[in-house]
């Protein structure tokens, strides 16, 4: 491409710098001295992307390797797709400007569903072809992973291939093959089978889908006898020994986690019966605080970085964080770097760690009851007592904190209106205790941001069988809490039900929903994640023309054993522990924290985790 | 200690804005280990100052910013470690030592040069020499000036203080200007280019390529025009 063309076209869009590259800690080599030029593609916009861990962790592992060489690809804001395709520009990687349809292999991670679209995108800007079938030995190997690649399935026509679990291991396993066939001269299908033997690699072409005549699965199969019946996720067994970077690129332009993010641990032992994460990251593997401080202290030499976060799921239940945040406070507070304490649970916060966050920087308060009542927390399972929340917020009141969040999800399993009016209830109370306890007003005010998304049934959770309220039902609930919550101090946001609609269609959706994707990527749909260039109306269009009817994957209730999309990967969660959590919900009982007790889910076969 | 730093923005870095540089040289002054020195409060920021916002796009030769250290440090030390740690585009080219009660930067600037080379002009030839000279004559330059309460005119004249042609190629010219910058007046070469076409009444269409480059700012001193790192 010319690169000075293109430098002439950044001057005509918005944020340039998305499309620059160049930043500090970019990885630099001679495409000609590698043998695998990987592109890995987060399809969202680049401040989006390069917030992700997952990304800056394979980045650089890839680029360790001499043989290889992995460059960045982010989707294209629409003013800039625009240019690209009037002077007709391939997508490029941003470390070299290459076109990407020259490289081996393009890898794209998948977060979240109403990501696909731009996956379409990125690939059609390419100029390679959109699905498996369409393309030939000549085209790059088109890979996912992250935790939509679970339920891969509405995807399952676009990629070769679709590695589950964590990345670590799996990918040099991968690259390693890739490359034994590539100087053997094997073609892409004997890639494949090949490929099918290293443990976490699905190849969704290699299995057929039958359906009953109500629409539902009967069985899923492998094509033939080569081909495993079921794929088992990839877990790193030490994280201490695991890879882990020591720099991180440093963008130019504010992106939405700009900091040194530092991994305490993986997996999440509550259980919360909504959660996916907290499920299919199992087991619970943690970094010692030793090894989190050495990285610390390369990173932020390396990076420059003002902030470090830490990072995992509810990371309040770290054992060791009282000696890590007192390790990191020793070593940083004098070079004025912050640390900030993401997803923390209320019931694990403890003041004087909050008095010692504080003391470089003040952070925000952040709490996630999920619901207003004990009654649908129970059912849940999410283990949070008033009184704990109460105490969290006194104590954070008293050490000088004026703003809370409070994160709820509608639509949860069983929930009625006097879960609801809870919400406002807890809201007014945390008010009343604000006033009690702060008596010389300070110079800033009492704010109280409560909001509330719409739950989300996801595979491998024990609500994967619960049909989602409608999107009328959700409105009107947000309609009840906006009343509900005309409350002085207190602000009230929630997010859009049709967003929430089509996310819950396809984070259970099968592969007959490929065909609606690519419909409604035709008629214009990208970025979906984006509420101002969500097109509810042309997604809707598209389900009708491909006569597929989206309710029958979000709001339909599921029988017991109704055969899954994705029931041929193993997540270590059995499916058996999931309908016995869901049953359990029903009536109410809590499940333990499996760091107390193991609660039988399946995930210690895999041989790894607090539990074993 | 206060020093004054001169740096440079090349190519691979103009589409920075101004906020994202300022963040930038904070970052490579924490990997630099250098002692910066640090306001006091709840959100303790570094005391770091720019003399003079540089636009989206534009190069510049002649860039300059006033950092407070904790202790003291030789200035080409300064440097020599910045470099190592700023990517690339960025250059810290020199360093002095200046009063730690002279005022600000910003506030002493009051000149920019800039190289303004301007192609992609097919329209006809155009005889530059007496187009320049003809729009130095006019006494009054007036321009609109958007602002938040509304369209208000300015007069630029007052604001442009030398033009040189440089070069004529085919399809454009290009000059050096020398224009008020900084808190008293402030001229952007952008707003001189504009009134310099709309005076030959050529058009501005999209074929147009204005590359800026700015080439130095200066202040007074004793009547005569220096840099920030050669003022005494």
């Amino acid at each position: 491409m010319n690169k000075e063309f293109l430098d002439r076209l950044l001057g005509q869009v918005e944020k340039p710098v998305r499309y620059m590259g160049n930043e500090y800690n970019m990885v630099i080599k001679d495409p000609n001295k590698v043998d695998i030029r990987f592109a890995f593609a987060f399809p969202d916009v680049y401040e989006v992307g390069m917030s992700h861990l997952g990304m800056k962790i394979l980045y650089h592992m890839i680029n360790e390797r001499e043989d290889a060489y992995c460059e960045r690809v982010f989707s294209p804001w629409p003013d800039m797709e625009q240019k690209m395709r009037e002077h007709n520009i391939p997508m490029f990687a941003l470390e070299t400007k290459e076109p990407i349809k020259n490289f081996d292999i393009i890898g794209f991670t998948l977060q979240y569903e109403l990501s696909y679209t731009n996956v379409l995108n990125i690939l059609d800007l390419a100029q390679i072809p959109l699905t498996w079938q369409e393309r030939s030995n000549d085209h790059p190997l088109i890979i996912a992973g992250g935790p939509c690649a679970y339920n891969v399935e509405p995807m399952a026509d676009f990629f070769d291939l679709v590695v589950m679990g964590e990345g670590e291991e799996g990918t040099h396993e991968l690259l390693d093959l890739y490359l034994d066939c590539k100087k053997q001269g094997l073609d892409r299908l004997e890639f494949l089978y090949r490929a099918v033997n290293i443990d976490g690699v699905y190849v969704p072409r290699f299995y057929t889908v039958e359906y009953k005549e109500d629409s539902t699965i009967s069985k899923i199969e492998p094509v033939n006898g080569s081909v495993p019946k079921t794929i088992r996720k990839r877990i790193i067994k030490d994280l201490d020994k695991a890879y882990y970077p020591e720099t991180m690129v440093v963008p130019y332009m504010d992106i939405v986690h700009d900091r040194v993010m530092l991994e305490v641990f993986r997996g999440c032992t509550r259980g919360c019966r909504y959660c996916q994460a907290g499920m299919i990251y199992r087991p619970v593997r943690e970094r010692t605080p030793e090894k989190l401080l050495e990285l610390a202290e390369k990173l932020i030499k390396n990076t420059g970085y003002e902030e470090i976060s830490l990072s995992s799921l509810s990371t309040g239940d770290y054992s060791q964080l009282e000696k890590l945040v007192r390790g990191l406070m020793a070593r940083f507070k004098d070079k004025k770097v912050g640390l900030s304490l993401p997803s923390l649970r209320l019931d694990s916060f403890e003041k004087e760690l909050a008095d010692e966050v504080q003391k470089v920087r003040k952070t925000g308060l952040t709490f996630a009851p999920e619901a207003g009542s004990q009654r649908l927390r129970d059912i849940i399972n999410k283990g949070i007592i008033e009184d704990d929340l109460m105490n969290s917020v006194e104590d954070a009141f008293k050490s000088g904190w004026t703003t809370v969040k409070l994160y709820f999800m509608i639509g949860l399993p069983e929930e009625t209106e006097e879960d609801l009016k809870g919400i406002g209830e807890l809201a007014r109370k945390i008010k009343d205790c604000y006033f009690d306890t702060v008596k010389e007003k300070g110079k800033k005010a009492l704010r109280i941001n409560i909001s509330t998304s719409s739950f989300v049934p996801k595979a491998f959770t024990p609500f994967q069988w619960v049909a989602q309220n409608s999107m009328e039902e959700l409105e009107r609930k947000q309609k009840l809490l906006q009343k509900e919550l005309r409350i002085k101090n207190v602000q009230y946001s929630w997010n859009d039900p049709e967003a929430s609609f089509l996310e819950a269609v396809f984070a259970r959706g099968d592969r007959r929903l490929g065909k609606v994707i690519k419909r409604a990527w035709e008629k214009g749909c990208t970025f979906d994640g984006w509420a101002e260039l969500f097109k509810f109306e042309t997604w809707m269009e598209a389900f009708e023309e491909e006569g597929i009817d989206p309710h029958f994957y979000a709001n339909r209730q599921r029988e017991a054993d109704e055969v899954f999309p994705w029931d041929h990967i193993d997540v270590g969660v059995t499916k058996k522990y999931l309908w016995r959590e869901y049953q359990k919900a029903l009536k109410m009982e809590l499940t333990e924290d499996c760091r107390l007790n193991c609660t039988g889910c399946g995930v210690s076969l895999l041989g790894e985790g607090i539990c074993t | 200690m206060r020093l004054v730093v001169k740096y440079t923005i090349g190519e691979k870095v103009k589409y920075i804005s101004h906020l994202d540089f300022m963040r930038l040289v904070q970052r490579a002054l924490r990997r630099a280990e250098i002692p910066v020195a640090y306001s006091k409060g709840f959100n303790p920021h570094p005391k770091l100052s720019f003399a003079s916002a540089l636009a989206v796009g534009t190069l510049s030769d002649g860039e300059y910013l006033d950092i407070i250290l904790d202790r003291e440090m030789d200035p080409k030390t300064l440097c020599h470690r910045m470099n190592e740690k700023l990517p690339e585009g960025i250059r810290f080219v020199e360093a002095v030592a200046i009063d730690e009660k002279a005022p600000s930067l910003m506030s002493l600037i009051e000149r920019g040069e800039y190289l303004i080379k301007i192609s992609g002009v097919k329209s006809r030839k155009i005889d530059a020499v007496s187009l320049i000279e003809n729009f130095l004559k006019q006494t009054e330059i007036v321009t609109i000036k958007k602002t938040k309460k509304g369209d208000r005119q300015v007069n630029i004249r007052p604001m442009i203080h030398k033009i040189d042609i440089i070069d004529q190629h085919q399809d454009g010219i290009t000059i050096k200007a020398l224009v008020s910058t900084g808190s008293k007046a402030n001229l952007r070469p952008e707003q001189l280019i504009e009134a310099l076409l709309d005076f030959a009444n050529i058009s501005y269409y999209p074929e147009f390529l204005v590359q800026i480059h700015r080439l130095d700012l200066y202040l007074f001193q004793d009547g005569k025009l220096v840099t920030p790192v050669d003022m005494e």
